[in-house]
C-alpha cells in the first residue's frame, strides 16, 4: 500500500502530462469495472499500451475499480437487465445477437452490458476529474508536501527501493 | 509530444501471441483438468481423464480413458470409458454453440477396479431406502426353541376333542328329547288304573251259563276300549324304545370312533400340516432388500448426477428472461433473442456406444446408439432416444429401448427392456449371515417396462430364473433352519417381480417373489418333520387329553343305555295286562 502511494506520488510529482495521467485513471476504471474476460477489454488494454497513457496509474486504477465493481455488481445487473429488455432497443439487440462476432462480446449478459455502459458514461467525467485533480495537486499541494520531512525521507531512493523489494507496489 | 508508442503495440501483440502459445501448449491439459474438476463436483466422487486431444481446425475432440469413481465403493469405478472420439461442428462453435455431429464412445465398462481409491465427497450419498419394502421381521431364532412344535400343537384345534364335545352335546339333547316324550308314557298310576279296570270287568263276569254270557256282552265294548288304550301306550313305549336303542347304538359307535380319534389327529397333522409362519410373506424383501437397494441407489446416483444439468437445460430451454434468477457475483444472466436460424446451444446428434457389461456373472458385449441429446429440445423437436443391444458370451441377449421427451415441462420417460435366456454365473444375492444366498448358475429372462410423465410414474420389472442352482448357508445351526436351507437349496426356479407406481403424492411399491412361498413351504415342512420326531410324545399327549374329555361321556352313555331297560320293563308290564 505504501509502495503504491510512493509510486503515485512519484508519478504525480514527475513531468508526465496531466492528460496522460487522467487517461491512465479512466482506462483503468473501464478495465476494472467490467468483467475482465470480455472482448472489449482487449481494446482497452491495446489503447492503454499503445497510447501514451500512464501505465502506473492505469494498473492502480484497475485494482481500485475492480474492488468497487464487486460492490456495484447488483447495480450493473439491474441496469443491464433493463437495457437488454428495453423494447426500443430490441431490434438492435436482435441484430447483434444474430452476429457471430458480436455474440463473442457477451453483450447479452446483464453484468457485461450494464457495467460497460456505466463505465463508458463515467469515462469522460472521470478523465476530466482526474486531469483537474492532477493539476490542482501540482499547483496547491506538491510544493508544500515536498518540504515535509516525511516526503523527503520517502523520496530517498533507498526507502523507495526497499518498499519495492518488499512487494509494496501493486 | 507523441501520443502513440510503438513499444506498447509490440508488447500487446507479444502478450496475445504468448496467450495463444500457452493455449496451444496447455489447452489439452487444461481441458482434461476442467473435465475432472467439473465432473468430480457434479458426481460427488473423483473423476479422472487420461488424455485429451483437441484439434479445433479439424473439429475433433478425443478423450482417452474416463473414469468415474463409485461413491459407495471408492476402490471401483461406477463407469469407465476407453475412448470418446467426437466430431464437432466448428461453424457452430463460432456461434458459441457446441454441436457434436457424431461421437464414438468405445470401451464402456462398469464396476471396474481402480488403481487407487477414488476421492468421494463428504456428506454421504442420498439413499432410497424407502423404495424397497420394509425389512421382513422373520425371526429365525424363534425356531430354535425345542418345544416350538409342541407349542404349535397346543394352539391347534384338535378334531378329536371337538368330536367329544359334539357327542356330549348330542347325548344331552337325546336325553332331553326322551324326557319330553316320557311325559306321554303311562306312569305307574295309569298302569294301576288299567289293572283295576281289568279287575272290575272280570268281577262282573264271574256267573255261569247265560248269565255270564250276557254280562260279557255288556262289558265287551268296555274291554275293547281298555285294550285299545293299552295297545296305544305300548306302541308309544316301543317307538321310544326303538329310538333310544338306535341313538344308543349310534352314540356307542361314535364313542368308539372318538376313542381312536387322537391317533388319527396326529396322522392328519403330520400328513396335512398347515400353519402360517408370520414373516415369511416378505422374506424376499428382507433378504434381497439391501442388495437391490444398493443397485437402485447406484442408478439413482447417476440420475442425481445428471439432474443439475437436466434442470439447467430446462431453464435454458424455457428462454424466459422474466424469470428472476439471482445471479452470482460478476456472472449476471444471459438474455436470449430470436434467432434467424435458431439452434440449440448444445446438441449431441448421434453417439455410437459399445462396451462390456458384466452383471450377476453374466458377461456380454453391447452396442447401440444415443441420439438427440440437447438442452433445447423444442428446437430439435425430437426426444432423446437410446437403443442398446447386447449378446452374452455364454448365450442370451438383451435389448433396451428408451426415450426421454424433455419438450414438455415435465419430461416424459418411456423405457422398455428385455433380457432373453441369459446364462448367469455366480452371483451373491444376500450376504446376511442368517441367510446367505448365492446363485451359482441360472438362466434369466426378464422384462422391464416403465414410464413417467407429469401425472405419475410406473415401473414393472419381472425376472424369471430357471435352471437355478442356489447355494444357501446360515450361521444358525438349528435343525429347523437347516431344513429350510435344504429346501431352498433344492429350488431350481425363482420369480421376482418389482412393481412401483406413483400417482401424485401416492407411492405404491411391491416386491414379490416365489422364494417367499418356497420358504413358507420349507418352514411348514421343517415343523412337520419336527413333529414327526416327537410322534409318540404328541400321541400320548393327545390320548391323555382325549381320555380326560371322554370320561364324562362314558357315564352319560351308560345312563342313556339305562333308559332302554326302563322302557323294556314298562313294555313287559303292559304286555302282561293284555294277555
Amino acid at each position: 500500500m505504501l509502495g503504491t502511494l510512493i509510486k503515485i506520488l512519484k508519478v504525480l510529482n514527475s513531468e508526465t502530462g496531466p492528460w496522460q495521467l487522467a487517461f491512465g485513471v479512466s482506462l483503468g476504471m473501464l478495465l476494472g469495472l467490467t468483467p475482465l474476460l470480455s472482448l472489449h477489454n482487449l481494446i482497452v488494454v491495446l489503447m492503454a499500451l499503445w497510447c501514451r497513457v500512464n501505465l502506473s496509474l492505469f494498473f492502480v486504477s484497475f485494482g481500485l475499480f475492480s474492488a468497487i465493481a464487486y460492490l456495484l455488481d447488483p447495480v450493473f445487473h439491474q441496469t443491464g437487465y433493463a437495457v437488454l429488455n428495453s423494447n426500443a432497443l430490441l431490434p438492435l439487440w436482435t441484430d447483434w445477437y444474430n452476429d457471430a462476432f458480436l455474440r463473442w462480446t457477451r453483450f447479452n449478459n446483464t453484468v457485461v452490458i450494464g457495467s460497460l455502459l456505466i463505465a463508458l458514461l463515467a469515462l469522460l467525467p472521470m478523465t476530466l476529474l482526474a486531469r483537474f485533480g492532477v493539476r490542482y495537486y501540482r499547483q496547491h499541494w506538491q510544493a508544500k508536501l515536498e518540504k515535509t520531512p516525511l516526503m523527503k525521507w520517502l523520496q530517498t531512493t533507498r526507502v523507495t527501493e526497499a518498499f519495492t523489494r518488499l512487494g509494496g507496489s501493486s | 509530444m507523441k501520443w502513440l508508442r510503438w513499444q506498447g503495440l509490440v508488447g500487446f501483440f507479444a502478450v496475445i501471441a504468448l496467450i495463444a502459445l500457452l493455449w496451444w501448449w496447455l489447452a489439452d491439459w487444461w481441458i482434461a483438468r476442467t473435465i475432472e474438476r467439473v465432473g468430480s463436483d457434479t458426481v460427488g466422487a473423483e473423476v479422472n481423464v487420461g488424455q485429451v486431444d483437441l484439434r479445433l481446425q479439424q473439429g475433433q475432440f478425443v478423450l482417452d480413458r474416463l473414469q468415474v469413481t463409485n461413491a459407495s465403493q471408492p476402490e471401483r469405478n461406477l463407469i469407465e470409458i476407453g475412448q470418446i472420439d467426437a466430431r464437432i461442428n466448428t461453424e457452430q462453435l463460432l456461434w458459441r454453440r457446441v454441436h457434436i455431429e457424431d461421437m464414438q464412445i468405445n470401451g464402456i465398462q462398469f464396476n471396474t477396479m481402480r488403481q487407487s481409491k477414488g476421492w468421494v465427497a463428504e456428506g454421504g450419498r442420498k439413499g432410497i431406502a424407502g423404495l424397497v419394502p420394509e425389512i421382513a421381521n422373520f425371526d429365525f431364532a424363534a425356531l430354535g426353541d425345542s418345544d416350538s412344535a409342541m407349542a404349535l400343537l397346543d394352539s391347534l384345534k384338535l378334531e378329536s376333542l371337538q368330536s367329544v364335545q359334539a357327542l356330549q352335546n348330542d347325548i344331552q339333547q337325546a336325553r332331553e328329547q326322551f324326557e319330553q316324550k316320557r311325559e306321554q308314557l303311562p306312569d305307574e298310576a295309569k298302569i294301576e288304573s288299567y289293572q283295576q279296570r281289568f279287575k272290575k270287568l272280570k268281577e262282573g263276569s264271574d256267573g255261569k251259563g247265560l248269565e255270564r254270557g250276557l254280562a260279557l256282552l255288556g262289558k265287551g265294548k268296555e274291554l275293547d276300549q281298555l285294550r285299545k288304550e293299552i295297545k296305544a301306550d305300548l306302541n308309544t313305549i316301543r317307538a321310544l324304545r326303538d329310538q333310544v336303542q338306535q341313538n344308543y347304538k349310534q352314540f356307542k359307535n361314535r364313542y368308539q370312533e372318538i376313542k381312536a380319534a387322537p391317533a388319527k389327529d396326529v396322522d392328519r397333522m403330520l400328513n396335512n400340516f398347515s400353519f402360517d409362519v408370520p414373516g415369511t410373506d416378505r422374506l424376499i424383501s428382507g433378504v434381497l432388500g439391501p442388495t437391490l437397494e444398493g443397485q437402485l441407489n447406484d442408478g439413482l446416483q447417476l440420475y442425481q448426477s445428471a439432474e443439475p444439468w437436466i434442470n439447467k437445460a430446462r431453464v435454458v430451454a424455457g428462454q424466459d428472461p422474466d424469470a428472476p434468477p439471482p445471479p452470482a457475483r460478476a456472472e449476471g444472466i444471459n438474455v436470449h433473442y430470436p434467432e434467424r436460424d435458431p439452434q440449440p446451444e448444445f446438441w449431441l446428434k448421434k453417439a455410437s456406444l459399445n462396451g462390456l457389461l458384466e452383471w450377476a456373472g453374466w458377461q456380454g458385449d453391447f452396442s447401440g446408439q444415443l441420439t438427440d441429446v440437447t438442452d433445447q429440445p423444442q428446437l430439435v423437436g425430437k426426444p432423446i432416444a437410446l437403443n442398446l443391444k447386447g449378446t452374452g458370451k455364454a448365450g442370451g441377449a438383451f435389448n433396451l429401448d428408451a426415450t426421454i421427451d424433455t419438450i414438455p415441462a415435465a419430461p416424459a420417460i418411456d423405457v422398455n427392456a428385455e433380457l432373453d435366456g441369459s446364462k448367469l454365473g455366480s452371483y451373491t444375492l444376500s450376504r446376511d449371515p442368517q441367510l446367505a444366498l448365492i446363485s451359482q448358475s441360472a438362466t434369466l429372462n426378464a422384462q422391464l417396462s416403465g414410464s413417467s410423465d407429469d401425472s405419475g410414474a410406473h415401473m414393472n420389472l419381472a425376472m424369471r430364473f430357471r435352471d437355478l442352482t442356489l447355494n444357501v448357508q446360515s450361521n444358525n445351526d438349528n435343525d429347523i433352519v437347516q431344513t429350510i436351507i435344504s429346501e431352498i437349496g433344492k429350488t431350481d426356479a425363482l420369480d421376482i417381480s418389482l412393481n412401483y407406481q406413483r400417482q401424485g403424492e401416492e407411492v405404491m411399491r411391491r416386491l414379490k417373489s416365489s422364494l417367499d412361498d418356497i420358504v413358507k413351504r420349507a418352514v411348514r415342512s421343517a415343523l412337520k418333520q419336527e413333529l414327526s420326531k416327537q410322534t409318540e410324545k404328541v400321541r400320548a399327549k393327545l390320548m391323555a387329553q382325549a381320555s380326560e374329555a371322554l370320561a364324562p361321556i362314558d357315564d352319560a352313555l351308560q345312563q342313556f343305555g339305562g333308559l332302554e331297560t326302563l322302557l323294556a320293563d314298562k313294555e313287559k308290564l303292559l304286555e302282561g295286562l293284555l294277555k
